[in-house]
C-alpha cells in the first residue's frame, strides 16, 4: 500500500462522485428529506407550562443516522450508478491498487463524500435543534454516534462492493443488509420484543442515540456512555467488516500465468486500470 | 495502672471532658474572643401588622460586627396557610456586601400571608454557610380590619378614637422616625389612612418616601396632618405637590373646658375671637383626599363627638380594596397553564431553509462542470448556518422562554384603577439557565405542580433571576383611570376611552343581561343603553360563547376569551358584595405596555382586562345627596 496508490484511488472516488450527478441529487434528496421532518415534526403550539419536550431533534437526529448510513452503505457497495466509476474488483483485478488500498482508499472517499452530505444539512439542524436545544455534550455523543454507523455501513457496504459483481444484485444484498441490521437493532435495542440488559440496550446504535438524546441532562450526568466497550465493540466489527471485504478483494487478484491486459498482453498495473476506469462505467468485470 | 483498675477515673474522665465541652459551648462565640456578630434587625409590616394577601414593607437592617460580610440576605417567604401541607418557601436571594461595623438598610415589598410558618431572615456567606438568622411569626400579625400609620415621634395613642363598642376598631401602627416609612407606594396601598403629628420631622423623608406618600394619596389614599404649635414646614416638593394654601399663622382654640389649645389658622378662615374657629380642612387630590386638621384631636375630643372625628380621620370611609377579593386568583392562574402562544414554524425561518435547500442543489448541481461551485459549497453552508442561527436566536427559538399572562385592571377609586398581573413563565432549555425578569413590585411564585417546593430566586438590582421553571409571577401596581363611565340618564351608560389603545370585546354586563359595545376606539367615546340581551345561563359563559362564535377574522384569541369570562366571574364575586352592590360593570379587552418585563427574545402573550362598574346611583336615576 502507497500513499499514491490511496490518493490514486481516493481521487478517482471522488471525482466519479461529483462529476456523476451524484453530489446534486444525493444532496438534494437528504436536504429535503430533512427539511421535511423538521417542518413535521416541529411543534403546531407552543404552550406555557407544558413540559412536553418537542421531538423535532430527535427526528432530525435519527432520520439523518439512517438517510447518512443508507448513502454510505449503497455508495460503499456500488449499488449506485456514478458514472465513470471504477468497480472496487476492477481495481485488484488489474492490479491498479493493492486490495487493502482499494478497501481503504475506497472507504476514505465514500466517507469523505458522506461527510460533506453531512455538512450541508448542518442549517436545518440549527433549525431542529431550536425547537428542543440538547447540551454540547449530547450533541457531540449524537454526532459521533452517527459516523459510527456511517463508518459501519461503509465497511459493510465495502464488502457487497468487493463480492457481487452484479448491480441488482447489489441492491438486493444492501437492501437485506439494511432489513437485517435493522430488525438487528430494533431487537436487541428493546424498541421490538422485551427489552435487553442495560448494557446491550445503550451498546446498540439507537440505544446510544436514545441515551444523548434523553432531554434530561442531568441523568446524562449520572449516566456516563461506556465509550470504550462502544470503540472496542464497533472498533472490532470495522475491523472485520474491512478484513472480509480485504480478503474478498484479494480473491480478485490474478493469478501469475491468467495475468491478461485489454490487448491480451501483460502491462503496467497502471496502463490496466487506466483503461479500465476509461472504457467501463461499473458492471461487470472483464 | 490502667484506668480499668480505678473505675471512678472511667467516669470522672468523659463526665469532666463532656463538661468542658458544654462549657465551650455555652459561650457564645465571639464574646470570648471579643468578637463582635453580625445581626440582622427585620421589620414587617406596620409594626408588625399586615393585611392578608397585601404588598407588605419589609424592613431588614443588617448590621456587621467586626468583619466585612460578603454573602446573601435570604428572606424564606412561606406561601403556604395550611398546618396540614409541608412548609413551601419563595426563596429570596439579595447579594449582601458590607463593611466592618456597618449597617445598611434593605426595603422589599412583598405579598405576605398569614401563614402558620415563619418568615426567616438568613445572612448567609457566599459557601451557604448561615452566619446569622432571625424568623418572624407571621401567623398572628395579619388582620383584616383597617391599618392607620401615624408618623409620630412620641408613638402617643390614638385608640380613644376607637367606639368601645366598634368591632372594626382600626390598627394604628406608629412611625416615630423616617425610616420606619415604606418607599414604595405598593406598600401603602393596604393603609386606610396615614396620620402625621406636627412634630413629625417631615423633611427627613427621603425622595422615594415622599414620592411614596403623594403617589399613595393620588391613588386613593388619606393623608392627614394634624396642626399644633407650629407652622409646618414643608419642604419645596411638598408645597408643590399640595397644591392647597397651606397654615401660616398659629393661634389658639378655647376648648369647652376652657383650655387653650394652640392650633392652626386654617387657610382662608380668617376668624375673630367671638366666631367659632374651623378644626379642619379637606381637600381631593388625585383620587385620594388631603385633610387639615388644626390642632391635636386628642386636644379637642370635646369639641366633636368621637364619631365625627372618626368620621373626619378617614376610619369610615376606607379606599383600600380588601384583600380577599383576590380570591379567585387561582381561576387565572388555572387559565394560564396551558395557554397557547404560536403555532408552527416561523414563515421566515421556512422561507430561509427552503432557500438553503435550493441554493445548495443548485450548486451541487454545477459543481459537475466546473469547480468554482464546489468552492463555493462550503461557503454556502457556512452564510447559511449563520443566517439561520442568527433567526431562530433573534426569534429566541433555542431559549424556549414561554410566557403568558393575564393582566386584571379593575377600579379601586374614582380615577384610579389597580392592576394585578399574573404571569406564567417557563423554558424548556435544558440546561438550568438564569432567566431574567423585571423586579418591580413582581414576585415569583411556584408553578402549580411545585406548590410544595421552595422557589429559589436572586435579586439584582432592577432583575429577579429565576432558575427553576415553570413559575408563576404576581404584580400589582396602581394608575390613572384612562377609561371613564358616565351615566347620561336613566339606564344610559357613556363609556370614554381617553387611553391610547381601543377596547376591544367591550361588554357591560349584569348579572343575567349583558350588552355587547364591540369595540371602543382610542380616545372615542360611546354612550349605551341598558337594555341587555337576557343569558341564557351563567353570563361568563355566556360571553365566552358569543367570543366564541365570532368569525374567525374577529374571534379573539382563546386566551383573551378565557381572561374576559374570568374577569367577569371575578367582578360578579367582588361587586356583589360591595355596599351599594353594582348592578353593572365593563369588561372589555384593553392592549397596554408590559407589566411585567421577561427576556427580550421570549414567545409571550399578554391579555389585559379591564373591569369598571358603573356608578350605580346615577344609574338608578337618583340624586347622589
Amino acid at each position: 500500500m502507497t500513499v499514491h496508490e490511496l490518493f490514486s484511488v481516493a481521487g478517482s472516488e471522488c471525482r466519479s462522485f461529483f462529476r456523476s450527478g451524484l453530489l446534486w441529487k444525493l444532496s438534494g434528496a437528504l436536504l429535503l428529506l430533512l427539511t421535511s421532518v423538521t417542518f413535521a415534526s416541529w411543534p403546531r403550539v407552543a404552550a406555557v407550562g407544558d413540559q412536553t419536550i418537542p421531538l423535532t431533534w430527535n427526528w432530525f437526529c435519527y432520520v439523518s443516522m439512517a438517510a447518512l448510513s443508507y448513502i454510505a452503505l449503497t455508495l460503499a457497495s456500488d449499488a449506485v450508478e456514478a458514472g465513470g466509476r471504477v468497480p472496487m474488483y476492477e481495481w485488484v483485478y488489474y492490479e491498479a491498487a493493492r486490495p487493502v488500498s482499494v478497501v481503504i482508499a475506497r472507504g476514505c472517499a465514500v466517507l469523505l463524500f458522506t461527510l460533506i452530505l453531512w455538512s450541508m444539512t448542518v442549517p436545518i439542524a440549527v433549525v431542529a435543534y431550536a425547537a428542543s436545544p440538547l447540551s454540547i455534550d449530547q450533541l457531540v455523543g449524537a454526532a459521533l454516534i452517527t459516523l459510527t454507523l456511517v463508518v459501519i455501513a461503509t465497511a459493510a457496504g465495502s464488502i457487497v462492493g468487493a463480492s457481487v459483481t452484479e448491480r441488482t444484485f447489489r441492491w438486493i444484498a444492501v437492501l437485506t443488509i439494511i432489513g437485517a441490521s435493522s430488525a438487528l437493532l430494533l431487537i436487541v435495542g428493546g424498541w421490538i420484543g422485551p427489552s435487553g440488559a442495560a448494557g446491550i440496550v445503550t451498546l446498540n446504535p439507537l440505544g446510544a442515540m436514545h441515551h444523548f438524546l434523553d432531554a434530561d441532562s442531568f441523568a446524562i450526568k449520572e449516566r456516563r456512555f461506556p465509550w470504550a466497550s462502544w470503540t472496542a465493540l464497533y472498533g472490532t466489527l470495522v475491523l472485520i467488516l474491512g478484513a472480509s471485504a480485504y480478503i474478498r478483494l484479494r480473491g480478485w487478484l490474478p493469478a501469475d500465468d491468467r495475468r491478461i491486459t485489454l490487448a491480451g498482453t501483460k502491462g503496467t498495473r497502471t496502463d490496466r486500470a487506466k483503461d479500465s476506469a476509461n472504457t467501463h462505467s461499473g458492471g461487470e468485470p472483464l | 495502672m490502667p484506668i480499668g483498675s480505678r473505675p471512678h477515673l472511667a467516669v470522672i474522665g468523659p463526665l469532666g471532658a463532656a463538661l468542658a465541652l458544654i462549657a465551650a459551648l455555652s459561650v457564645a462565640p465571639g464574646s470570648a474572643a471579643g468578637i463582635e456578630a453580625n445581626a440582622l434587625l427585620p421589620s414587617i409590616g406596620f409594626e408588625g401588622w399586615f393585611h392578608n394577601g397585601a404588598w407588605t414593607p419589609v424592613r431588614v437592617d443588617v448590621q456587621t460586627g467586626n468583619e466585612a460580610f460578603d454573602g446573601h440576605l435570604v428572606l424564606g417567604v412561606p406561601r403556604g396557610t395550611l398546618r396540614s401541607l409541608p412548609p413551601a418557601y419563595v426563596e429570596v436571594r439579595l447579594p449582601i456586601k458590607q463593611e466592618a461595623h456597618s449597617h445598611t438598610l434593605h426595603r422589599l415589598t412583598l405579598p405576605l400571608v398569614g401563614s402558620p410558618h415563619p418568615l426567616t431572615f438568613q445572612l448567609q456567606s457566599r459557601s451557604g454557610l448561615i452566619v446569622t438568622s432571625v424568623r418572624v411569626n407571621l401567623l398572628d400579625k395579619a388582620t383584616s380590619l383597617p391599618i392607620v400609620l401615624v408618623l409620630d415621634p412620641q408613638a402617643q395613642s390614638w385608640a380613644w378614637l376607637a367606639a368601645d363598642s366598634d368591632t372594626s376598631t382600626p390598627t394604628f401602627a406608629y412611625a416615630t422616625d423616617a425610616a420606619d416609612l415604606p418607599d414604595e407606594a405598593l406598600g401603602l396601598y393596604s393603609v386606610t389612612a396615614v396620620w402625621v403629628s406636627p412634630e413629625f420631622p417631615l423633611h427627613t423623608l427621603s425622595p422615594l418616601q415622599e414620592e411614596a406618600l403623594q403617589e399613595y394619596v393620588e391613588h386613593g389614599g388619606h393623608l392627614v396632618f394634624m396642626g399644633g404649635a407650629h407652622t409646618p414646614t414643608f419642604s419645596d416638593n411638598w408645597a408643590d405637590w399640595l397644591g392647597a394654601p397651606l397654615p401660616s399663622m398659629v393661634h389658639h382654640i378655647r376648648t369647652p373646658d376652657g383650655v387653650d389649645v394652640p392650633a392652626w389658622r386654617l387657610p382662608g378662615t380668617e376668624t375673630t375671637e367671638t366666631e367659632v374657629p374651623m378644626l379642619h380642612q379637606s381637600y381631593r387630590q388625585g383620587a385620594g383626599r388631603l385633610t387639615l386638621i388644626a390642632a391635636n384631636p386628642l386636644h379637642l375630643e370635646s369639641m366633636r363627638p368621637r364619631t365625627a372625628w372618626r368620621d373626619l380621620l378617614g376610619l369610615v370611609e376606607s379606599v383600600h380594596v380588601p384583600h380577599d377579593t383576590m380570591a379567585n386568583d387561582e381561576a387565572f392562574w388555572r387559565i394560564l397553564n396551558g395557554a397557547t402562544l404560536s403555532s408552527g414554524l416561523p414563515w421566515r425561518i421556512v422561507a430561509l431553509l427552503i432557500g438553503h435547500v435550493v441554493l445548495v442543489v443548485f450548486l451541487a448541481h454545477r459543481a459537475e462542470r466546473g469547480p468554482l461551485s464546489l468552492a463555493l459549497l462550503p461557503i454556502v453552508v457556512g452564510v447559511g448556518t449563520y443566517v439561520i442561527g442568527y433567526q431562530t436566536a433573534a426569534m429566541g427559538l433555542p431559549d424556549r422562554v414561554n410566557y403568558a399572562e393575564i393582566r386584571l385592571t379593575h377600579h379601586v377609586a374614582e380615577g384610579v384603577v389597580s392592576s394585578r398581573t399574573y404571569g406564567l413563565l417557563d423554558s424548556h432549555q435544558a440546561r438550568a439557565t438564569d432567566i431574567r425578569v423585571g423586579a418591580a413590585n413582581t414576585l415569583p411564585f411556584p408553578a402549580p405542580h411545585n406548590t410544595t417546593v421552595d422557589l429559589a430566586t436572586r435579586y439584582t438590582g432592577d432583575r429577579i433571576v429565576l432558575t427553576d421553571t415553570p413559575v408563576r409571577l404576581l404584580h400589582e401596581a396602581r394608575e390613572a383611570a384612562q377609561v371613564r363611565l358616565r351615566t347620561t340618564g336613566e339606564q344610559t351608560v357613556n363609556v370614554l376611552n381617553d387611553g391610547d389603545v381601543p377596547l376591544r370585546h367591550a361588554f357591560l354586563i349584569s348579572a343575567d343581561q349583558y350588552v355587547n359595545l364591540g369595540t371602543v376606539s382610542a380616545r372615542g367615546e360611546r354612550s349605551v343603553t341598558l337594555i341587555g340581551q337576557a343569558s341564557s345561563g351563567r353570563i361568563a359563559e355566556t360571553i365566552e360563547a358569543v367570543l366564541e362564535r365570532l368569525p374567525t377574522a374577529r374571534r379573539p384569541h382563546p386566551l383573551e376569551i378565557k381572561s374576559l369570562g374570568a374577569a367577569i366571574g371575578w367582578a360578579l364575586n367582588v361587586y356583589s358584595l360591595q355596599s351599594p352592590p353594582v348592578s353593572w360593570f365593563l369588561v372589555a379587552v384593553a392592549d397596554g405596555d408590559a407589566a411585567i418585563e421577561i427576556p427580550p427574545t421570549s414567545q409571550h402573550r399578554r391579555v389585559n382586562v379591564l373591569v369598571l362598574p358603573v356608578p350605580p346611583l346615577v344609574l338608578q336615576g337618583g340624586d347622589p345627596s
